[in-house]
């Protein structure tokens, strides 16, 4: 798959336009990914369909809308996306794009870019990757579109967090070998979370994120927590254990996701009880 | 005759936290003769934060005894914290021990912060860096602190060690074997087990350990209790034992 030619680029430009200004004016909630979503971030336009993302609950309506257009629907064998046809050009309306359905929290994390001549959400760099990466299998294990697309956005994507949610994914790992060894992963040196520590350059394999997490959480003065348990389960940061307010509780959850932009955290933490013992134990 | 001891650890208390404890803690005196506070009182060891700690804790009807924990440290206030607490009646029984008389009984009780280091056959030395040895030195010099203490009470009727951090691994069960060093240190437990010409305390209190467990003994055969408030999951526990 190399660049697309001029021709073509006009047509995928166009569908592009159409779609974006279609679901805005249907209000059916989006996000460009795929091929497109690095095309308005900045990379190359490289593929050959219009990638995006809806919720499964919109994905009926989502092609309602762009049908009444003129585009034409068509029965997509695969179940986890529709597809429709603007002309030649496909366009793939995505909900379930890895193992996870669309969600509020997938569309809310989109940013308002430029592209083509309208403004449309974009979902972040470090999604978009890791889905693509997600969706390799023996199937589809081509890595020609990606390394350039991943070239491009090298800067927006938080490798940290790329590697933590495609961890036993071999495919993934395979291709991060590759980005690694061809220097187009960056080692992702994360703010310090103490003044007095010297900086130590930070790791950014997956097995560093809980520990990153968890010193973060003690050492930030906002949360200054030790009893929390931190664990990472693809693309959900999980925190467990007790603290003494739900003000904690909650501020937990704040420096997890700044330490880990574009995971969810799942905080089942619990608010100690404090209330009086029910028993007494006798010590003979 | 029976002496009732409630003890809780680790209530990390603040701003935000403010009469979190105090409903329950209001007729603690008809459940127990004696209050002991295992450390951790605060969140981040300042004096604010303290000061919510002294309000919860002070003007009960009972005595009201404490060691500090490492988040009492935290913010190189612990001096004043101390002060502060003493100031507002909590006896800080930082490597020091008290005898009163309670429930007609004569109760010592001494304590001490400790430090980690880590337990039988798995355990720091005192050797190599600086660093190593000054970590090494600080558990065994307030170990030393807890068994002069126990000391200077031990004709007391009943017994009592109260520390911070953990002289026993039993209680730390719960917690991820790989930070045991950072959660207790086995010279406490020798400390504990000395008193008396090597017959022990009668009871040793601590906390650190949220996600540790309640029941643990030490080598020497004295009971010891894990209170830190998320494992106890209440105001505080109490414990009755015989004075005769
Ligand atoms: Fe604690
Ligand atoms: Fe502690």
């Amino acid at each position: 798959m190399g660049t697309v030619g001029s021709g073509e680029r006009t047509a995928l430009e166009r569908t592009l336009v159409r779609v974006c200004t279609t679901l805005r004016a249907a209000g059916v909630p989006y996000a460009l990914t795929g091929g497109s979503g690095v095309y308005a971030r900045g990379g190359p336009l490289s593929e050959h369909d219009i990638d995006v993302l809806v919720r499964p609950s919109d994905a009926d309506e989502a092609v309602r809308a762009l049908v009444s257009a003129g585009m034409r629907a068509t029965d997509a064998p695969e179940d986890w996306l529709r597809k429709v046809y603007d002309d030649a050009v496909p366009v793939d309306l995505i909900y379930r794009p890895a193992e996870y359905p669309v969600t509020d929290d997938t569309l809310a994390a989109a940013e308002e870019l430029p592209v083509a001549s309208v403004q449309a959400p974009v979902a972040p760099a470090t999604d978009i990757l890791a889905d693509k990466l997600l969706s390799l299998g023996p199937q589809y294990c081509d890595f020609g579109w990606i390394l350039p697309a991943a070239r491009a956005l090298r800067e927006q994507v938080d490798w940290v967090v790329l590697r933590a949610r495609t961890q036993h994914h071999p495919y993934a790992e395979a291709f991060l070998l590759l980005a690694d060894r061809v220097g187009i992963s960056t080692p992702n040196r994360s703010r310090g979370t103490s003044a007095r520590t010297a900086q130590v350059p930070q790791s950014d394999a997956p097995q560093y994120l809980v520990a990153r997490l968890r010193r973060a959480l003690t050492e930030d003065p906002r949360t200054a927590e030790q009893g929390v348990r931190v664990r990472v389960h693809g693309r959900t940061v999980q925190l467990s254990g007790q603290v003494a307010t739900t003000q904690r509780r909650d501020a937990l959850t704040a420096v997890v996701a700044e330490n880990a932009p574009g995971l969810t955290v799942r905080n089942d933490v619990r608010v100690v009880a404090t209330g009086q013992p029910d028993e007494w134990e006798e010590l003979r | 005759m029976t002496l009732r001891i409630a003890a809780v650890g680790d209530v990390h208390l603040g701003r935000d936290a403010r009469g979190r404890l105090r409903p329950t803690l209001e007729n603690v005196h008809e459940h127990a003769d004696v209050l002991l506070l295992a450390g951790d009182l605060t969140q981040r060891g300042t004096l604010d934060e303290a000061q919510v700690a002294a309000d919860e804790f002070s003007d009960l009807a009972l005595p009201v005894y404490a060691v500090l924990g490492n988040h009492d440290y935290h913010s190189d206030a612990q001096d004043e914290i101390a002060r502060l607490l003493s100031d507002r009646g909590i006896g800080v029984l930082e490597g020091r021990s008290e005898l009163i008389d309670v429930a007609g009984c004569r109760l010592g009780i001494a304590g001490v912060k400790g430090f980690g280091g880590g337990f039988a056959g798995k355990c720091g030395s005192a050797f190599g860096e600086r660093e190593m040895k000054a970590f090494i030195e600080h558990t065994e010099l307030l170990a030393g602190t807890l068994a002069d203490a126990l000391h200077a009470v031990e004709n007391a009727d009943v017994l009592v060690a109260l520390t911070h951090y953990s002289p026993v691994a039993d209680t730390l069960r719960g917690e991820p074997p790989e930070i045991y060093p950072f959660l207790g240190a086995y010279q406490l437990a020798e400390a504990i087990d000395g008193a008396r010409n090597g017959t022990g305390a009668d009871l040793a209190v601590h906390g650190h350990a949220h996600f540790g467990c309640e029941q643990g003994c030490t080598p020497g055969g004295v009971r010891v209790r894990n209170v830190a408030q998320p494992v106890i999951r209440a105001a505080y526990a109490v414990y009755h034992l015989p004075t005769a």
